[in-house]
């Protein structure tokens, strides 16, 4: 791991530091987030899985580097605990905003995963799927938290585990015509770890051949575009990419830590008398765009919650074609948290 | 996963790879590769526990052309990919490669803390004093008053940035110059590079024949180095001052403590995790 100080990141770290060590592992304190997100990158380039943690100013320092991951299908985690932005924004208060650059970020098509943790529980289960994935898939993932999950203290029952394999796959010595980006169907393709012998390659973020040459030809480049795409849309992400709790014809569709204020709204609307399921969404991208529309039949009514003045969400969502038309938006930027009871008001106004 | 050393000795060429290099006729980078082949296989480096890293540039397209594990990450971050693979990985031998643009300008920052951190790396820029790759604009050591590039009609005006002094002043316990016309003493000056334990900085003078055809004088201008080899750093620092940065040689090298994350395994995850009961 190796990261730069930020907030409200810090916490992390500073925990994750001396205990890092006592399992064999290691913080390194970076110069920038330059240096942090490709340290991590020639870390996992070393067969080591390789992670850190930053908040949005430090995301958007690192997007460059998480694109060469993509491209040269190094497995990395950052997990972004998000606070009020842009620029320095408002450091040591939650927001939901870093969306957008989460999602779209990066130039080019790259393809990678997005996750968010619902609550300070979840931050385990969210971010050791997150490690799995992006080690099996070889490629970035992206954790979104919060500064109010990033910096609280909280008494939680022991969080569950995450049931991915997360095995990398790698190439043994000696692989006849090794191939480092090689074509398949699962678009995952081998990685030989240095040290391995016969296997030498040399990684790289030009676009390239199945070998690692670089390469500007059109079929070249549309190969390995779709290999990088391939490998995270078949891969299947099972029943943990979303939460439902709640059942009935009024949806509130949210994802991360708005999820618990969500929750408690529907419940009240449904002791209220107004049936309400709620809905987290805890895999962003790719969106399961067919499972969702399943968890959304028989709406009648839908509001989409965020804490954030964009409406990223539900944006994104529309863009996605994912939402019915009768859907709202209740996005709100931060400081202060969405309240069930906001959510609530805000269903029997608009319905 | 430890190489065996090799039965029948590797020859340089056993370095090389297949891929043709894209670089222009008479670049001083194909010198470059050609010295660091042949250090290799004088010092019979496993090629498997080898790893070359590089950003973006003419130079940083060294990696490819060599029979190691290579990296060839985005501009001005090698150093970055390179300590986070020697932090995860110390068996392995970490080179790293790139031009002055890469190394001294977007990657400023991080050649200042590589040499201040001291891991156990060989860092070799190859200094044409210009971006060859973009087409001839400006570097940090090019001189203030090269107006051939369209982007500084006047020079640059700027004072010239000295690699030998930063390096010196940030910490690299291991700071030489070479030319890439004298392939021979540069092979002797990657071999004592790599060997060093610590950050090794190499500067290698290399002309880019394109953009820098004046730099085909520096076959004439490039001098053995003017003062000694010390481990005394204002020595060191006043030979690199009296020098007009044409010297070629060893100019300081001292055993400093070599920095590697403690790692010292005590606890399995499930003892950490059983530290959270209530
Ligand atoms: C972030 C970013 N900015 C700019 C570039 C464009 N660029 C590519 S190589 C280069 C300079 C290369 O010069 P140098 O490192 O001296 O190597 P040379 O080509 O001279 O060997 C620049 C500016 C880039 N690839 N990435
Ligand atoms: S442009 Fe200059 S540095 Fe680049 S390959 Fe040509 S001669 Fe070498």
């Amino acid at each position: 791991m190796a990261a730069y100080p930020i907030t409200p990141a810090s916490e992390i770290l500073e925990w994750l530091a001396p205990n890092l060590e006592k399992i064999g592992g290691s913080l390194l304190q970076a110069e920038d987030e330059l240096a942090s997100i490709n340290m991590i990158i020639g870390g996992s380039f070393g067969g080591v899985p390789s992670l850190t943690a930053t908040s949005g100013p430090g995301l958007s320092l690192m997007m460059e580097g998480l694109g060469l991951a993509v491209t040269s299908e190094t497995p990395v985690v950052v997990c972004n605990v998000m606070r009020g932005g842009p620029s320095t924004g408002i450091p040591t208060k939650s927001e939901q905003s870093d969306l957008n650059i989460a999602l779209y970020g990066f130039h080019g098509d790259a393809p990678h995963l997005v996750l968010a943790a619902l609550d300070i529980q979840d931050c385990c289960f969210t971010t050791q799927w997150a490690v799995q994935l992006s080690e099996e898939m070889q490629t970035v993932a992206i954790v979104l938290s919060y500064q109010s999950q990033g910096q609280a203290r909280a008494i939680i029952d022991p969080p569950a585990e995450a049931q991915a394999s997360g095995i990398r796959s790698t190439a043994p010595a000696g692989t006849d015509g090794y191939l480092r980006y090689t074509l398949n169907e699962s678009g995952v393709s081998p990685m030989a770890v240095p040290g391995t012998a016969g296997c030498i390659y040399t990684a790289d973020g030009l676009e390239h051949n199945q070998k690692g040459t670089p390469s500007s030809m059109a079929t070249d480049h549309l190969n390995q575009l779709d290999k990088r795409l391939r490998k995270i849309v078949h891969y299947n992400y099972g029943s943990d990419w979303a939460i439902t709790r709640g059942e009935g014809e009024n949806i509130i569709l949210t994802w991360g830590s708005s999820s618990g204020a969500a929750f408690e709204a529907a419940e009240r609307l449904t002791q209220q008398g107004h049936a309400t399921r709620a809905i987290a969404i805890r895999l962003l991208a790719p969106l399961q765009r067919e499972s969702l529309a399943a968890l959304l039949a028989n709406g009648k009514r839908m509001i989409v919650v965020e804490q954030n003045h964009g409406a990223q969400f539900f944006q994104y969502l529309h863009a996605q074609q994912a939402l019915p038309g009768y859907a709202r938006s209740l996005a709100r930027p931060g400081p202060l948290p969405i309240r069930p009871n906001d959510i609530v008001t805000f269903m029997m106004e608009e319905f | 996963m430890t190489g065996q050393p090799p039965a029948i000795p590797l020859k340089a060429k056993d370095y090389k790879s297949e891929i043709k290099p894209v670089w222009c006729p008479g670049c001083g980078h194909f010198a470059v590769l050609s010295a660091l082949t042949k250090a290799l296989a004088y010092l019979a480096l496993p090629r498997e526990q080898t790893a070359l890293i590089s950003g973006i540039g003419c130079s940083s397209r060294l990696p490819a052309y060599t029979e190691v594990y290579g990296f060839h990450g985005v501009h001005g971050r090698a150093l970055a990919v390179a300590s986070g693979l020697k932090a995860a990985r110390p068996d392995l031998t970490v080179l790293v490669a790139g031009g002055d643009g890469d190394g001294f300008s977007i990657g400023g920052n991080h050649f200042l803390h590589a040499c201040r951190r001291n891991m156990d790396m060989t860092y070799i820029v190859m200094d044409n004093e210009v971006y060859g790759m973009t087409k001839g604009q400006a570097s940090p050591t090019t001189s203030p008053d090269w107006a051939q590039s369209k982007l500084t009609p006047h020079g640059t005006g700027i004072p010239s940035f000295n690699p030998a002094a930063i390096a010196l002043a940030s910490g690299a316990s291991f700071v030489a110059r070479g030319f890439s016309g004298d392939p021979k003493s540069m092979t002797q000056l990657l071999v004592e590079a790599i060997q060093h334990k610590g950050f090794s900085f190499l500067q290698v003078l290399s002309p880019c024949t394109t953009f820098r055809p004046e730099q085909k004088n520096w076959k004439k201008e490039v001098h053995e180095f003017s003062g000694e080899t010390t481990d005394d750093c204002v020595a060191a620092a006043q030979h690199i001052q009296i020098d007009d940065g044409m010297g070629a040689g060893i100019i300081y090298r001292r055993e400093l403590p070599v920095w590697q994350p403690v790692v010292d395994p005590t606890h399995t995850v499930a003892e950490l995790t059983r530290g959270f009961a209530l």
